[in-house]
């Protein structure tokens, strides 16, 4: 799944740009994370498929006038750090983080969409989003 | 039947048998108690998780000239001095003046641990004995006389899980609990957990020797809010700094919380009897813990389920129909280490059982402050005669509304006057920018509200949170029944209600 940064502007927040991306692609797309207020806002997307499907979305975006940014930040666990508490495994959405059979924490960097609450929540700052 | 002397005799010969305590309930089930009890000599049990009631005692020497160090700070973390001269205690919780919930006492404690350099500043009044008034320096814990963890409330036997039935995210100190009871955290190691294998606090008191982050300490005795009652025990502890291992001490910060240390404790509990071989066979699913629902911010909140420890660690909790993803708050894995550290300690004749001086109390209550005021709720300060629009209003309706009845929000309503939105003259303003014509396109649709019975202080607080000036008062039905602004809080608190 390949993530992308959608950001209204007042021209187009409040305007179907989604639905008519959709209909127009016919796309499977994941919506992450959304916040739009009348005049702006920025969402979230996953787009289900390989690179060419995601790069047909893209442009339908952008022809409505969105900005498109592909999110290429990574998730990182330091081992060091963590203590293998666990406080991040049942904020995750995506079931990325989770314990193994020893209960030593485990993290599965491709289901990671970047929601950063298990960054916030982390007590000793383990994890963390990198470029 | 065995004495702690014949198990330490044992220790010294090194045929001690020493087992953990997940492994004795398998032992006790094949063998009976009887057997395991002649049997087993030492069941190891451990914990390692967040106790904010931690915290270091420090002796820092005298200055010359002398200060009798009034008020001293540590990286900016206050310290209490309340005691003798240059004596200080530094607890876990305890935020810094420049990062805040970054960095606390817990963080203070880990670096003086890690031998890191440490900002000392300290303010007298001066005495003809003490008279110097301000002192700087650094220090590291090579320099300081006496460094020991001092920390009244450790090792809980378990603790009640978490979890959060309202819309909105919450910040706990159990954590980071998401709207519709999509997590739930909890705390504690179960059957592994030190207290949870002396039920009857028969065995663990005051003056038994124990695991500290590393380092030999000793149990004080009973811990604040200690209640055997309810199977809430826990234990003041106390150990020498020096000796810790920076892996079993780490400092922490709870998001939106505060700053906390999370402690390994290890206790080895002797099996001088079958019943207390009966004891330390305990297993997770006879170990049981309720969930709170701590979207209600009163001491009493509502209890949703009970709920096991085995189901707890299975990472999964059914909560009425809502599948909620479990978290710990501790670390079993960690635990489990201590666990067998100590184990090899006594299998190298390095630590030796101490016969309690004193048990804990069995019978103590753990009581709620004594109040000299009423709660009041908000039914008492809102405004009940609520200025409202409909959801087919015009913006230049409303706009007229809020200037001829003088009130900076509105909320917005259906017909059966069921709450649908809520809109501030700042919306208004927005809208008359950007050429917007339709309430329901400039409203705030996820309001937030009240409910009338509501303490003050949760609404304020409330307020606050979301950066809001007020919250519409709505009954189990979403109907308006009143609306709460931050100047009737504030003039509630001025007395001015």
């Amino acid at each position: 799944m390949n993530t992308y940064e959608l950001t209204y502007s007042t021209e187009n927040s409040g305007e179907p740009v989604l639905s008519r991306v959709i209909k127009e692609t016919k796309a499977s797309v994941n919506i992450l994370k959304a916040n739009i207020d009348f005049d702006h806002g920025i969402m979230v997307i996953g787009i289900v498929g390989d690179a060419k499907d995601a790069e047909k979305v893209v442009k339908a975006f952008r022809k409505y006038g969105l900005k498109v940014r592909e999110i290429k930040k990574k998730i990182a666990l330091d081992k060091e750090k963590c203590m293998d508490c666990g406080a991040c495994i049942g904020l995750c959405p995506t079931n990325a983080l989770n314990f193994d059979k020893k209960k030593k924490l485990e993290l599965t960097e491709e289901k990671c969409i970047q929601c950063k609450a298990c960054v916030k929540a982390c007590p000793v700052k383990a994890l963390s989003i990198e470029e | 039947m065995k004495t702690i002397e014949d198990i330490n005799k044992k220790i010294r010969n090194g045929t001690a048998v020493v087992v953990s305590a997940e492994e004795m309930p398998d032992i006790v089930e094949k063998e009976s108690a009887k057997k395991a009890a002649e049997k087993v000599d030492i069941v190891t049990t451990g914990t390692f998780g967040a106790m904010c009631s931690s915290g270091l005692f420090l002796n820092f020497g005298h200055a010359d000239p002398p200060i009798k160090m009034q008020k001293i700070w540590l990286n900016e973390v206050e310290a209490y001095t309340g005691v003798a001269a240059v004596d200080a205690y530094i607890g876990a919780t305890e935020l810094s003046l420049d990062r805040g919930m970054e960095y606390g006492g817990a963080h203070v404690i880990e670096d003086l641990l890690l031998g890191r350099q440490v900002n000392l500043r300290a303010t007298a009044y001066g005495t003809d004995c003490y008279p110097r008034k301000n002192i700087e320096t650094s220090i590291t814990i090579d320099d300081v006389n006496q460094a020991f963890l001092f920390n009244p409330r450790n090792c809980y036997q378990k603790y009640n899980a978490a979890t959060n039935s309202s819309d909105r995210i919450l910040y706990t100190y159990m954590g980071t609990l998401l709207p519709g009871r999509k997590n739930l955290n909890f705390s504690g190691t179960g059957e592994l957990s030190p207290l949870n294998n002396d039920p009857t606090y028969d065995v663990i008191g005051t003056g038994t020797r124990i695991f500290l982050a590393g380092a030999k300490g000793y149990v004080v005795g009973e811990g604040t809010q200690h209640n055997p009652g309810k199977a809430f025990a826990n234990i003041t502890t106390k150990g020498n700094l020096r000796e810790m291992n920076p892996k079993y001490l780490k400092a922490g910060t709870v998001a939106d919380y505060g700053t906390t240390l999370y402690l390994g404790i290890g206790v080895p509990i002797p099996v001088l009897n079958e019943q207390i071989a009966k004891n330390t066979a305990v297993r997770n699913k006879d170990l049981k813990v309720t969930v709170f629902d701590y979207s209600v911010p009163r001491l009493s909140r509502p209890a949703i389920r009970e709920v096991d420890y085995e189901t707890l660690f299975s990472g999964e909790v059914d909560l009425n129909g809502v599948k909620a993803r479990a978290s710990s708050l501790s670390s079993l894995k960690i635990a489990r280490e201590i666990v067998k550290e100590l184990e090899d300690w006594i299998s190298h004749k390095e630590f030796y059982l101490t016969e309690k001086l004193e048990g804990l109390p069995k019978d103590t209550v753990f009581k709620p402050m004594k109040m000299s005021e009423k709660i009041t709720s908000i039914s008492k300060v809102m405004t009940r005669n609520v200025v409202t629009a409909n959801e087919g209003d015009s913006i230049e309706k409303v706009c007229n509304t809020l200037v001829k009845k003088g009130v900076d929000q509105i909320p917005i309503v259906d017909s059966r006057n069921v709450i649908k939105g809520i809109v501030t003259s700042w919306d208004i303003t927005k809208a008359t920018a950007t050429g917007r014509k339709r309430l329901d396109e400039i409203m705030t649709k996820k309001v937030v509200t009240s409910s009338p019975d509501e303490a003050i202080d949760a609404v304020s607080r409330k307020l606050e949170k979301h950066s809001i000036n007020a919250t519409p008062v709505v009954d189990g039905k979403g109907v308006v029944v009143g609306i709460v602004t931050l100047s009737d809080i504030n003039k509630f608190y001025r007395g001015g209600k």
